[in-house]
């Protein structure tokens, strides 16, 4: 599969070097795997070289723009064993940067002409900034619930993967509500089963990308895999869990065999979606022609790849 | 059978599978539900053999479907209602009984009810937090559920036949008033529930109507001061019932289910409690200049603000629909309902100024 080049100085303003430069650290260390989804499904579809290179730089535009801002709120202050842009270029020009890639992905798109695919978009990026906004009101909140987190996570995880299933049908001018319908739905378990994997990094649980460890609860957020072990704890033993400063000690307190056994009901929950998942992906066959009914087969690992944690 | 069915509700078996009468051996439970309360609604169902749902007792699933927490909400302003009958007219214990039942009969059958339309609309599939969650869980059929609620409200009203047969014309007529509103509230075709009237609808049942009603049958005659002590606890219980409300006000808005709050949204529906606390502390005055008691019950409004003075705070501070102070700020809500009912029955039943119970 062809390696899309994302950022190119020559989109941007030769005048603004050090807009250049901030996207320069951005873009270099991504993995790119919403792009990379983008070509997988637009392949399979035959849309054309320029339509999935738009695609394929819209989504990370939008991607790297919500780590630009999601940084700076979080006051994280590395991004991909990196400082962040906010710390390196103040946050004023974080800010600034990821707006502008917002609009850049407007104008590129407009340029394109789908007027459907421009109100997706935009769509996506309202709801990714409402997810944005109710994950900081969720800080030091620790008493939420899996469900809840679950809202958050489709606003801001799962919205993306929507797009990357949605787009390359909306480029294709298939507008079909029942098969849009289905790849949200496909989209929606994706985004949870991809952030449930990344949340569980942040316990060394699959970390081979050697995440830090506890960043999460260091920094004031429970996510699900944290929610999933508190939920039955006592008052007393939740106030220890949330004061532990390493793994060990966490563990500790959660007692290592339990550690074990939530980690395996954890998983066990997310296989039984993983297979919810499967099934939808199959039905996703009674909308493909017999050339296109090759994506299935693409589609259907994905989210064992992305869980388990598979390259 | 294939473990996951997604059936769209123009399938002909579609209703069967949400109402779980498809098969007799397995369940289906709901697991992801699109576009819900519209004729695109698609729903994909786990299909479970009988034999592997993990159901807990029987106890346990008759007290989570009952929802008795809820039940402070009708059978305490019932026991109030009861006292200040009492003040008026040495009661028959059996009538008083009967009539207890017959309301919390009445109530459960309602909460079972409301739990199934709330299936078939979506809200409690697309909410784990709404309702019982008995039937989504694969506890019991959501058929079933229906059946058993019908029941209850079914027996309800045979307890209350005999009284209703003392005096007809008015107390039917509010019987059938009130079973209507009961069945509106969250039934498929009325759907008062999302029409925005689910407040007004809580306000009656558990307010004035059921105090008044209640005064009437045990009394034999209508007395106006119980529909002012049931609006204390009309305004009390639509508190709670907007705090729910808010709670859940981002599903809600999805399964496009108009409430108050959703209708206002997150910040003015925060400054709408002041307003109905300030409502409910009206009507205690009220009560008490209608009892004639020069006061006494202003006690009561210092326990009721005692209550909601810290629902009040907690909620101005609450930052966000999926704040989970939400959920404990609900429950501080039953608990000031509770307070109240408790602190009224006592003014009531200790009040110097009412009449004595040998008062015709």
């Amino acid at each position: 599969m062809k390696k899309i080049k994302i950022f190119d100085p020559r989109d941007f303003p030769s005048y603004l070097p050090k807009l250049n430069a901030l996207y320069d650290d951005l873009f270099a260390g991504g993995k790119g795997f919403r792009a990379y989804l983008i070509q997988k499904v637009s392949g399979h579809l035959g849309l054309g070289e320029r339509p999935v290179d738009l695609l394929a730089q819209t989504i990370e535009f939008i991607h790297n723009a919500s780590l630009l801002h999601d940084d700076l709120v979080d006051r994280s202050h590395l991004r991909r064993n990196k400082p962040a842009a906010w710390t390196k270029y103040t946050p004023e020009y974080a800010v600034l940067a990821g707006d502008y890639l917002l609009a850049r992905v407007m104008v590129n798109l407009s340029n394109h002409g789908n007027i459907k695919l421009i109100q997706y978009t935009a769509e996506v990026i309202s709801d990714l900034l409402e997810g944005e906004w109710i994950q900081d009101s969720l800080v030091r909140d620790w008493n939420i619930t899996l469900e809840q987190l679950d809202r958050v996570h489709n606003l801001k995880t799962g919205s993306l993967f929507k797009w990357c299933l949605r787009s390359p049908f909306l480029a294709l001018e298939r507008y079909e509500k029942e098969l849009h319908d289905l790849l949200e739905e496909m989209g929606t378990l994706l985004g949870l089963l991809f952030q449930r994997s990344d949340d569980l990094l942040d316990f060394d649980i699959r970390n081979s990308e050697g995440k830090a460890v506890l960043g999460d609860l260091k920094s004031g957020y429970l996510n699900s895999f944290g929610v999933f072990l508190t939920r039955d704890m006592s008052a007393e033993q939740k106030e220890r869990f949330l004061k532990s400063q390493s793994l060990g000690e966490l563990k500790s307190v959660v007692g290592e065999a339990n550690f074990e056994a939530k980690l395996s009901e954890f998983d066990r929950i997310n296989s039984a979606m993983i297979e919810l998942y499967q099934h939808q992906t199959q039905r996703l066959n009674g909308f493909l022609n017999e050339s296109q009914k090759g994506l299935v087969q693409e589609l259907l690992p994905l989210p064992k790849q992305l869980y388990w944690r598979k390259k | 059978m294939e473990r996951f069915v997604t059936l769209s509700r123009q399938h002909p078996d579609f209703l069967k599978y949400l109402d779980g009468t498809f098969s007799d051996s397995y369940v289906a439970l709901p697991k992801q539900s699109m576009n819900v309360a519209t004729s695109r609604e698609e729903v994909t169902f786990e299909i479970v053999p009988v034999s592997e749902v993990e159901v807990p007792s029987f106890f346990k699933v008759l007290l989570t479907m009952a929802r008795p927490y809820s039940a402070a909400l009708s059978i305490g302003p019932a026991i109030a209602a009861t006292i200040f009958s009492n003040t008026v007219y040495v009661l028959d214990s059996r009538l008083v009984a009967v009539c207890l039942l017959a309301i919390a009969c009445f109530h459960i059958g309602m909460n079972f009810l409301d739990d199934y339309f709330d299936h078939r609309r979506g809200i409690d599939r697309l909410n784990q937090r709404s309702g019982s969650q008995a039937i989504q869980n694969g506890w019991i059929r959501a058929r079933t559920m229906y059946q058993a609620g019908l029941g209850l409200l079914g027996f309800a009203v045979l307890l209350g036949l005999p009284i209703i047969l003392q005096r007809p014309v008015l107390l039917l007529t509010a019987a059938v008033f009130a079973l209507l509103i009961a069945w509106g509230f969250s039934s498929q075709t009325a759907r008062l529930k999302y029409r925005g009237l689910g407040e007004i609808t809580t306000f009656l049942l558990s307010g004035p109507l059921l105090t008044s009603g209640l005064v009437w049958a045990l009394v034999g005659e209508f007395r106006w001061q119980s529909m002012v002590l049931g609006c204390v606890f009309g305004f009390s219980t639509v508190i709670y019932y907007h705090l729910k409300n808010l709670e859940n006000i981002m599903v809600d808005s999805q399964a496009e289910a108009r409430t108050l709050a959703t209708r206002m949204g997150f910040d003015k529906s925060k400054k709408l409690v002041l307003i109905l606390a300030a409502l409910s502390s009206l009507s205690i005055l009220f009560f008490d200049w209608a009892v004639n008691t020069d006061g006494y019950f202003i006690l009561v409004l210092v326990v009721h603000w005692a209550a909601l003075f810290p629902i009040v705070k907690r909620l101005r501070n609450a930052p966000s629909p999926l704040s989970s102070s939400l959920s404990e700020i609900r429950k501080a809500g039953l608990r000031a309902h509770v307070i109240t009912t408790v602190a009224l029955s006592v003014a009531i039943f200790s009040s110097p100024y009412l009449f004595g119970p040998s008062s015709p």
